[in-house]
């Protein structure tokens, strides 16, 4: 297999073949090293490359195996962090002007438990700055561009987490989601994105948006790449005081391509409203697809949903501004136009607004407990009701201009879920052609963007969502598409 | 712009710990709106007994 060929792997095979010996981790990280230098001209995905670093992991790793000490799915596999984990001597920007020269003392737990599993970190990912944002447009390191057309954004916050994995520059990558920012760049990407329960992987030495809605999990290219990384991640950590100590199943194991039996809903209300035809289409008919695989299809009512993303911005504003509250009184033009003006806005929120909100949340999944997951075991929707729009500089040099709308539309599917707690996974479930470009119409050549479905489940059960998804992408060829900027480079 | 309700924005704010400048105002004084529509609606809701989530956890015992 040549180098170019590895770099396109699936983590899961790229695994086997390292357990088999039949590839060496520094072949891979070459691979993803070369891939990364051939593509960051054109997608801007990473902040940091970590190239000399990554490749004495690698060789260690591959020493280590050859000792016969591998030491499980992990070893030696490159696997990319967004900018705001901390990696022991890295540096950590936030994709932001205020931290650019902030080194990490000491790793998150999340990323030691990635190194222990044997991981290599090539480098740190761009981000909407301090992961503010659902578009990914940044005005201090440039925009993370969209794989299946460079002039559009790959949706945010987790932008670079979007790009690396879509072109093939990693394999896998971790996000964080406090609105939608795994889910929403993983439907505008067209890639795996899961954001688990709340509670189930630990955020301790990951920079903070928002306590009570920051969620970490993985972004892959295949629905057993994110079973993986969620394996290595997920588990109780007693420092973080919102991880919980719940049992983790062996997730890979659920993965058995069978849905008969589940139940999945279908939201009447909300969830298909304001939708782009082509998404709907898409969603409605994976949904059945579903179905005719076996799983039962009922329509569900879906209470709080009108009400929950007013709740979780009387949240998520007042807690964003309380963790930048020192800098903003202090730098305050170090930030970005669209990024101060949120944080400006949390200051309009008055503790009583904030409470209620909380107050909200304890009833919302008591309702979805009692009248939605008593129904079905899923509910299925789209992840955004559109695909991937065109960057705009304006979205973040105007405080409130199109950018706000963009982001308002971008998160209204995937913010409810932050608000419930339960796990949400975005996986490709069709294409549709992009509005064409001038230079696109001319030449005849109308380029395609991946659309998303949104799977949630339970709290704890990333189990079952996993396993539908699985199914889903067996059945389906959508996940094997390769976007443009690969194979033009 | 209402004079008197930039006032108040601007020293909502700075009781947040945020210094508006005056360029600012009117981008805020719109969001406004958005934070007053959110605000009634969490108003007028009958919340019965329910408990703000929390996050405060005791610190365990310590042995005496």
């Amino acid at each position: 297999m040549s180098g170019e060929d590895s770099g396109r792997l699936s983590l899961a095979e790229a695994a086997r073949q390292i357990r088999d010996r039949k590839l060496s981790p520094v072949e891979l990280t070459e691979a993803c090293l070369r891939g990364i230098e051939r593509l960051e001209g054109k997608l801007n995905a990473f902040i940091t490359i970590n190239a000399d670093e990554a490749m004495t992991a690698a060789a260690k790793a591959a020493d280590e195996i050859a000792k016969g000490g591998y030491r499980g799915t992990l070893h030696g596999i490159p696997l990319a962090l967004k900018d705001i984990f901390a990696v022991q001597g890295v540096r950590m920007t936030a994709a932001s002007k205020v931290l650019a020269e902030n080194i990490a003392h000491e790793d998150a737990e999340v990323t030691a438990r990635l190194r222990a599993g044997g991981a290599i970190i090539p480098g740190k990912l761009n981000l909407h700055e301090f992961a503010f944002g659902a578009t990914g447009v940044n005005p201090h390191y440039g925009t993370a561009r969209n794989p299946w057309d460079t002039e559009r954004i790959t949706g945010g916050s987790s932008s670079g987490s979007g790009a690396a994995v879509a072109s093939g520059e990693c394999p896998a990558a971790l996000g964080t989601d406090t609105g939608g920012s795994i889910r929403i760049p993983a439907s505008l990407c067209g890639v795996v994105g899961l954001k688990p329960t709340y509670g189930r992987v630990s955020k301790r030495g990951v920079l903070p948006l928002s306590w009570s809605l920051d969620h970490v999990g993985p972004m892959t290219r295949t629905v057993e790449d994110a079973a993986i990384v969620l394996q290595a991640i997920a588990g109780h950590d007693p420092a973080d005081g919102s991880s919980a100590d719940e049992p983790v199943p062996e997730y890979t194991q659920s993965l058995d391509g069978n849905v008969r039996g589940l139940r999945i809903g279908v939201p009447k209300q909300f969830f298909f409203e304001n939708v782009d035809t082509e998404v709907e289409a898409a969603v409605r008919s994976a949904v059945s697809l579903l179905g005719e695989m076996g799983a039962e299809i009922r329509e569900v009512d879906v209470p709080f949903s009108g009400e929950i993303p007013g709740a979780l911005t009387a949240i998520m504003l007042p807690e964003a501004l309380a963790f930048h509250q020192k800098w903003l009184r202090e730098r305050p033009d170090d930030y970005g136009t669209d990024v101060r003006y949120r944080l400006e806005l949390g200051a309009t929120y008055m503790a009583v607004h904030y409470v209620q909100a909380q107050r909200l949340r304890e009833i919302a999944v008591d309702a979805w407990r009692r009248e939605v997951f008593s129904q079905v075991d899923l509910v299925a929707t789209p992840t955004t009701p559109i695909t991937a729009p065109r960057i705009d500089p304006g979205d973040v040099s105007t405080p409130s201009g199109a950018g706000l709308q963009t982001t308002f539309s971008l998160i209204r599917f995937t913010n409810p879920f932050n608000f419930l707690g339960v796990p949400a996974l975005s996986l490709p479930c069709g294409f549709t052609p992009f509005s064409p470009r001038p230079e696109d119409a001319a030449a005849d050549g109308r380029l395609e963007g991946p659309i998303g479905l949104q799977l949630v489940g339970r709290w704890w059960d990333e189990a079952t969502v996993l396993r539908a998804a699985h199914a889903y992408e067996r059945a389906t060829d959508w996940h094997k598409r390769r976007p443009p900027v690969v194979a033009a480079s | 712009m209402d004079p008197q309700h930039d006032s108040f924005l601007r020293d909502l704010a700075a009781l947040a710990g945020v210094t508006v400048s005056p360029e600012r105002e009117a981008a805020l004084v719109s969001g406004l709106e958005g934070t007053r529509r959110i605000a009634e609606a969490l108003s007028v809701r009958d919340y019965g007994e329910a408990e703000p989530t929390g996050r405060f956890r005791a610190p365990k015992a310590e042995a005496r």
